[in-house]
């Protein structure tokens, strides 16, 4: 009369994709919602302000180039519409209201300085020290979360006005 | 069994219904069985024998074989365990029919905990609940000495990935519940066998995802200060996923699922150099495939 057990069938598997979603997917969304912020407080130029609002990558990572795009397909930059450009090098950047230079990129910031010389182009950055070097925001860590370091100067240097309420929100200003 | 049934019957007066239910369990014909003890369980002296209980449970668990195994809300299963508990507690004295009644209520004890097993799924969890626990209640009767200790990891495990399940594809205003649901029933594992990978996996990726969710549905807009607070949180459970990750890692250093919720944990909490510490043990195994460098 013995009953044999059976065994509970562990073949629900609930967590086959829980790293499908990578995270620099995760890490580019942070960047993304930041970068779109950094628009609000930020007043370009006239001739800058008709026209697409483009955001200019430096050989970006797929995960940083979807997410933007994924951005650009929903949000408008007032009535200007996003064009995310992914440059190869540093001859391709053209005018762009935004230019976004990755981490590992180190060492083209000051080319890419000379390249946009006299443009109303946003530099950001995500290179420690990089503030300092021509960068008007740099993306850094802080408490083990994404936050952004401003220097104002750098950008108003690149005929940009910047709102006072982004410096409070900076977890550094560069002064 | 119905013939050891019968030699033990055969030494005591009893109701003539009694006896036919008897001879009819004996042939087989538990339906004509169960008419007669019907008619047996009218006298009041005869719902007083323990022998007649016992005989009760049998044929209700022959008729549950015949008509019901697969319903798991079984009526004529419950009739056959009350019934058999019944005549344990009327036999207290002579205790003729305990083992027999012990045996058919542990045979009726695996049938609810395999219908546990069989049934544990996001539709139908709560009747496997109740089916696990009316095993162990009737095993804790009728053999007190049993440890549960296996059963139960098999089972809460079981229930955890049920529970993770349904919150993954709960409504927002569900999730938490799931969410919890799934963290007790992997924390009762863990309660028990604390080196249990799954459990412990299973609870680093339930606070990895739900990390991961508070920012994915943050919107682009989303200004800074509500991105902060979600970065809080995040960091929060980022941090409560961390150490069931690296236990899972330390019981099972080649778990490559592991190695890159580690790696995850890590970049996402912007701790540089652990990331590439992860990474670099993530590569190291990727390369040795088939000659892994795992202990």
């Amino acid at each position: 009369m013995r009953k044999t057990y059976l065994l509970f069938a562990f073949l629900l598997l609930p967590f086959a994709n829980a790293f499908g979603q990578q995270f620099e997917q995760l890490a580019a969304h942070t960047k993304v919602i930041y970068i779109v912020n950094f628009i609000k407080y930020i007043e370009w130029p006239p001739d800058y302000r008709s026209g697409d609002f483009v955001i200019g990558v430096l050989n970006g990572s797929p995960a940083m180039l979807e997410e933007l795009n994924k951005m650009a397909a929903t949000k408008t930059a007032g009535s200007q519409k996003f064009v995310i450009k992914n440059f190869k090098s540093i001859e391709e950047i053209d005018k762009c209201n935004i230019l976004y230079i990755p981490e590992g990129s180190n060492g083209l910031l000051a080319e890419v300085t000379k390249k946009v010389h006299g443009k109303s182009t946003l530099l950001i950055t995500e290179t420690e020290g990089d503030a300092r070097k021509g960068a008007a925001i740099n993306f850094i860590a802080k408490d083990n979360k994404q936050a952004f370091e401003l220097n104002k100067a750098m950008a108003e240097k690149s005929g940009l006005v910047v709102s006072s309420g982004l410096k409070a929100l900076a977890a550094v200003n560069i002064e | 069994m119905v013939l050891l049934l019968l030699g033990r019957f055969a030494g005591s007066a009893q109701n003539v219904n009694l006896v036919a239910a008897y001879d009819c369990a004996n042939r087989n014909s538990m339906d004509s069985a169960r008419l007669f003890l019907f008619k047996a369980m009218t006298d009041s002296t005869t719902r007083k024998d323990a022998q007649a209980w016992y005989i009760k449970g049998f044929i209700y668990k022959e008729l549950y074989k015949k008509y019901e195994k697969d319903n798991k809300l079984s009526p004529l299963r419950d009739t056959s365990i009350i019934s058999l508990f019944l005549s344990i507690k009327l036999d207290s004295v002579t205790k003729t029919n305990i083992e027999d009644c012990k045996k058919t209520a542990k045979y009726l004890a695996v049938t609810y905990y395999n219908d546990a097993a069989s049934g544990m799924d996001s539709l139908h969890y709560t009747l496997s609940i109740h089916d696990y626990a009316r095993y162990k209640e009737i095993m804790k009767k009728v053999a007190p000495t049993t440890n549960f200790n296996s059963s139960d990891v098999m089972f809460y495990l079981k229930l955890g990935d049920v529970y993770s399940y349904l919150y993954f594809h709960a409504s927002p205003g569900k999730e938490n519940m799931y969410l919890d649901s799934a963290k007790r029933a992997y924390n009762m594992v863990l309660a028990i066998d604390p080196n249990q990978v799954s459990a412990n996996f299973n609870l680093a990726i339930l606070y990895y995802n739900k990390a991961t969710n508070i920012i994915n549905r943050m919107d682009y807009d989303a200004d800074i200060m509500k991105l902060n607070a979600a970065q809080d949180s995040s960091v929060n459970l980022m941090k409560m996923s961390l150490p069931y990750m690296l236990k899972t890692y330390d019981l099972d250093n080649c778990k490559k699922d592991a190695l890159k919720g580690l790696e995850g944990i890590y970049y996402l909490l912007h701790d540089t150099q652990k990331f590439e510490e992860f990474q670099q043990k993530l590569q190291l195994i990727e390369s040795h495939q088939g000659n892994s460098p795992c202990k």
